[in-house]
């Protein structure tokens, strides 16, 4: 959406917004933040930033919440070899958050934590019969279309995805957050009805694409 | 590759060599396209067996595999406007409820967590009362963010 706006309106008003978006989920996100961050404004899940900036050390503050992500935990139904009940957790991840919540996470469930989402692809092909897995938009609706896992019953959640804002765009006179906010608002509310245009400039971004791609479980080739 | 894979993967193929084969074979009569259209099946199913590297470089891969992300994204598009938290305020503070109270919880199980009231910077609270803006208002904010771009250099968003 920023993109858009920015291709739109950068000759006539003169407004630019730069979009950084390379890392493949929110942890990923907030950790690469933890050397330097130099942004204005970040977007991801609450979920991730609490568990990886325990010390609330990063110098962004909650602006509010945008949009929610659904997440669910899915049990392998290959044919049962033996009976298991390990549920993989991807560290420090929204997925972690569900696991502290302990929501719809059977008693008996022993935690598998992994700390590569790399392998995320690898781990859902070779999943042990009866294990289970906490995943979050894109993967969970490609799994939610496999015959060979099945969701937890009532085991929904819902990712807070947020806005944050640097320490400094609270100061007085810094930075005219108020006019940012409602241009914000006034354009998401007109892509509710009308938001075509977003699909074509997030193709024309390889990294993105890949990034995407890979948090699905699936491949995006660059077309030369 | 699992065999299910390898099914579909097959299945694509042949699909695309019948559509070729008949395609050239549709030039010579309705006979001749059934007759290309297996031949052609055939032709790009012996490839993808016998020649897999060739396949997984080929553009039928390449489009298949694009086509499968570009519908994920496009359906993630739609889902995150849906399950907006800005439609009104009371999503907006129904959302920020829900937020607190899990911090809450998982707090319990690791302190470094800390409370969403932590997280909040000490002097703003963003409400979504009056801040729908008609167009002129909208172009006023405009040319407020504008001023300050040209001189502070574009905002920086990182997702």
């Amino acid at each position: 959406m920023f993109r858009d706006l920015n291709e739109r309106l950068s000759n006539s008003s003169g407004i630019q917004f730069t979009v950084y978006c390379d890392e493949i989920n929110g942890r990923a996100f907030f950790d690469s933040l933890r050397s330097s961050c130099d942004l204005d404004f970040a977007i991801g899940p609450l979920e991730a930033l609490v568990l990886s900036d325990g010390g609330q050390k990063l110098p962004l503050r909650l602006i509010g919440p945008l949009c929610g992500e659904r997440q669910h935990i899915y049990v392998s139904t290959k044919k049962r070899a033996g009976v298991r009940s390990g549920v993989w957790v991807f560290d420090r991840s929204s997925a972690k958050f569900q696991y502290h919540v302990g929501l719809a996470i059977p008693r008996s469930a022993q935690e598998q934590s992994f700390d590569d989402a790399r392998i995320v692809p690898d781990l859902v092909e070779s999943i042990p019969p009866g294990d289970m897995v906490i995943a979050w938009d894109p993967l969970s609706s490609v799994l939610k279309g496999r015959k060979d896992f099945a969701v937890i019953h009532q085991s929904d959640y819902t990712v807070h995805f947020v806005l944050l804002g640097h320490l400094r765009v609270f100061r007085k006179n810094q930075f005219p957050l108020q006019a940012f906010l409602a241009v914000l608002l006034t354009e998401w509310r007109r892509r509710q009805h009308r938001n075509e245009g977003l699909f074509k400039i997030l193709r024309r971004d390889h990294r993105f694409m890949t990034a995407f791609a890979l948090g699905a479980g699936q491949r995006w080739i660059p077309e030369v | 590759m699992s065999k299910k894979k390898e099914a579909i993967q097959d299945q694509a193929v042949a699909a695309l060599g019948g559509l070729v084969g008949s395609g050239l074979g549709a030039l010579a009569g309705p006979e001749g396209m059934a007759a290309g259209g297996a031949a052609g099946s055939v032709g790009a199913l012996l490839v993808s067996k016998y020649a897999p590297e060739y396949f997984d470089n080929s553009v039928l891969r390449r489009y298949l595999s694009n086509r499968k992300v570009a519908g994920i994204l496009k359906a993630k598009i739609e889902a995150d406007l849906k399950n907006s938290f800005l439609g009104s305020q009371s999503d907006f503070d129904l959302a920020m409820k829900s937020m607190r109270s899990l911090l809450q919880a998982a707090s319990s199980q690791d302190r470094s967590i800390g409370s969403l009231d932590s997280r909040l910077p000490r002097n703003f609270r963003w409400s979504l009362v009056n801040m729908d803006c008609d167009e002129e208002a909208f172009q006023q904010h405009l040319s407020h963010m504008g001023t300050y771009c040209q001189q502070n250099g574009p905002v920086r968003i990182g997702c």
